[in-house]
């Protein structure tokens, strides 16, 4: 049985490789959240507290277009909602923890800290969960939080000739194809992109969570209707 | 907007995207306390969200050029994310999807 400083190391040797990319996406964002309104002060808070890339490019870009703000955080929170698969698959290696621990531990999850630990406990029952899983999540919120710091400091300083802004689809790009599982998944996703151009100009910024949500729509009637 | 008020509404935001957050975060890990498993027609829901979400975010940036749709060789994202999109679909790895794309977008901005 490792301690529990071990286990937290375990964790940290796991995700380091990962950070490089990791805070190079918190660059891109601290950029993006200055060209979008945010002050630099307002920008690390959001990385601080939100801690989840997708969920902060909605919100800094939806703010950009000037949408209302319920409509900010309810789309916020549809892009936010692949979090709660997450929730469900690690749910059975956390449910003995005490609920004050499994509070704490939720903050910190994201696809990355999920999977390593998923994997990790799979592989070694002798490894403490909580200490990996955490050995995981707090160096990515440290890389995150600082990323976001130089990034918005310093964003001033980047010619907008290099088109920076573009790492952000790029970014989702990657991530989309990794979420296309099957037919149904990738007919959400042809919906929901034709549902983004018809849907782009609808006004109060409900164009994104309009295209989301008839995406979903779209995928699901295509199950029922072709897959039984 | 503009105003006054406007850096109490982003803290108004984030604090209320936190919150909202951190219960979509949570909900499982606490939910599986009382009952044992998602309902069959939640799951299939949960699994096209990401898809969906992710094409809604992507493809506007691309295809539209300053507020309308452009589909000409004058839109350099649109080849640019044209090239990434077959990285991506092949590695599903961010970084070379990043440094393809925007190396096409940097050759086409600066030497066409």
């Amino acid at each position: 049985m490792g301690s529990a400083r071990s286990d937290f190391l375990a964790g940290f040797r796991d995700v380091a490789p990962a950070l490089p990319a990791f805070g190079s996406f918190g660059i891109v964002f601290g950029i993006a959240a200055v060209e979008a309104g945010f002050p630099p002060v307002d920008a690390v808070a959001m990385s601080t507290m939100v801690f989840a890339g997708t969920v902060q490019f909605a919100v800094v870009e939806l703010w950009a277009q000037d949408a209302l703000p319920v409509v900010i955080v309810l789309t916020a929170l549809v892009v936010g909602l692949r979090y709660s698969m997450y929730s469900a698959s690690i749910a059975p290696y956390f449910e003995r923890l005490s609920t004050r621990w499994r509070w704490l531990l939720s903050f910190f999850l994201l696809e990355v800290t999920y999977a390593l630990t998923v994997a990790r406990l799979n592989a070694d029952e002798a490894v403490s969960g909580r200490w990996y899983y955490l050995g995981v999540g707090v160096p990515l919120w440290s890389a995150w939080i600082l990323t976001t710091a130089v990034g918005s400091v310093y964003a001033v300083d980047v010619p907008p000739e290099l088109g920076l802004g573009f790492a952000v689809p790029l970014i989702f790009m990657a991530l989309l194809f990794s979420t296309v599982e099957d037919r149904w998944t990738a007919a959400a996703g042809a919906v929901a992109a034709v549902g983004s151009v018809g849907f782009f100009d609808l006004p109060f910024g409900l164009g994104l969570i309009v295209a989301a949500l008839v995406g979903v729509a779209g995928g699901r009637i295509a199950e029922a209707v072709v897959g039984r | 907007m503009i105003g006054p008020t406007d850096g109490g509404l982003r803290w108004l935001i984030v604090v209320a995207v936190t919150v909202g957050l951190f219960a979509v975060r949570l909900s499982f890990m606490q939910l599986f306390q009382w009952a044992d498993d998602i309902p069959d027609e939640v799951d299939r829901l949960l699994r096209l969200v990401p898809p969906a979400v992710l094409a809604a975010l992507v493809v506007p940036d691309v295809v539209f050029m300053d507020g309308s749709l452009a589909l000409s060789p004058a839109n350099h994202r649109l080849l640019a994310g044209a090239i990434a999109v077959v990285v991506a679909w092949y590695t599903e790895d961010i970084l070379r999807t990043l440094l393809v794309g925007m190396g096409v977008l940097w050759i086409l901005t600066f030497l066409a």
